[in-house]
């Protein structure tokens, strides 16, 4: 069996574009005016176009496509994974459930 | 351009809800996230290549999420950290979250190595764009400065302040 690397590093590319946009849209819906978001903005748009440059280059579609296509990549195996997380989920939901180390009385 | 709109308005409505009751726009955080998810599972003409498998995975996941989430919910309300416990909430909760179990686990079973592998790499990716909006916080915050010292407390807020520490801690001496 082969693992092939170009794949992975377009899962990677398209992992990159994803937190970017969702860091993007986060920064522009909690804007307010103790918000410096000027190097955080440029910082994550930078990202983009740099990823995007290199996704498109490697691909025989425009950059729009390419884009789109690594991005759908990187959020199917990012949602193939997810069930592993219930495992961490419930982890944590079991320590919410039984606390360790209370005394037994409820804080004023 | 219907997936694209809809994930902007998942990420707006989780960005505006995290903003806390200090800011008025954080209300309409929860509805804007559900229009989006609304969007996101409506039929679209242009949601053909390559979203669209994206979304029938997520419409696989729906069942294991939204019963893995609502038993989050239930149970950590519930929870004795958080005032008073509640029982038959931990109970539901908990009957969710293995119902949630019971749903995921083919997904699990049935996983492919190269999908798995796509998916580190995706989790590897969106943690190194976490990385560069760090830097961009980072950077910001090391370039800013302390805008003004603020004013001394005037005679009523010292005496507020006065009254709050003898109610609060003098009675605690009190006690003692």
């Amino acid at each position: 069996m082969t693992i092939e690397l170009l794949p992975i590093l377009e899962a990677f590319s398209g992992g990159i574009i994803i937190s970017s946009l969702f860091f993007i849209t986060h920064i522009f819906s909690s804007i307010n005016p103790y918000h410096k978001p000027l190097f955080p903005l440029a910082s994550c748009i930078s990202m983009i176009i740099f990823v995007a440059l290199i996704v498109s280059s490697t691909s025989d579609e425009s950059v729009i496509t390419s884009v789109r296509i690594v991005t759908s990549d990187a959020a199917l195996g990012i949602i193939a994974l997810l069930p592993l997380s219930l495992a961490i989920l419930t982890y944590f939901l079991i320590g919410q459930t039984f606390p360790k180390g209370r005394s037994g009385h409820e804080p004023q | 351009m219907v997936f694209w709109l809809s994930l902007f308005l998942i990420f707006a409505g989780i960005s505006m809800h995290r903003m806390g009751p200090s800011f008025d726009r954080s209300r309409f955080g929860l509805p804007i996230a559900c229009i989006g998810v609304v969007f996101l599972f409506s039929p679209s003409p242009d949601s053909v290549h390559p979203e669209a498998t994206v979304i029938d995975s997520m419409a696989s996941s729906f069942t294991w999420l939204v019963c893995a989430i609502s038993g989050t919910y239930l149970i950590v309300g519930a929870s004795p950290n958080y005032g008073v416990s509640n029982p038959l909430s931990t109970g539901i909760g908990w009957i969710l979250v293995i119902s949630s179990w019971y749903f995921a686990t083919p997904s699990l079973i049935s996983l492919e190595i190269d999908l798995a592998l796509d998916g580190i790499a995706g989790i590897l990716g969106f943690v190194t764009g976490l990385l560069a909006f760090s830097l961009g916080i980072w950077i910001a915050e090391g370039r800013s400065s302390i805008v003004g010292v603020s004013k001394p407390l005037s005679e009523d807020e010292v005496r507020l302040v006065q009254t709050i520490l003898v109610r609060r801690i003098g009675s605690e001496m009190d006690d003692n």
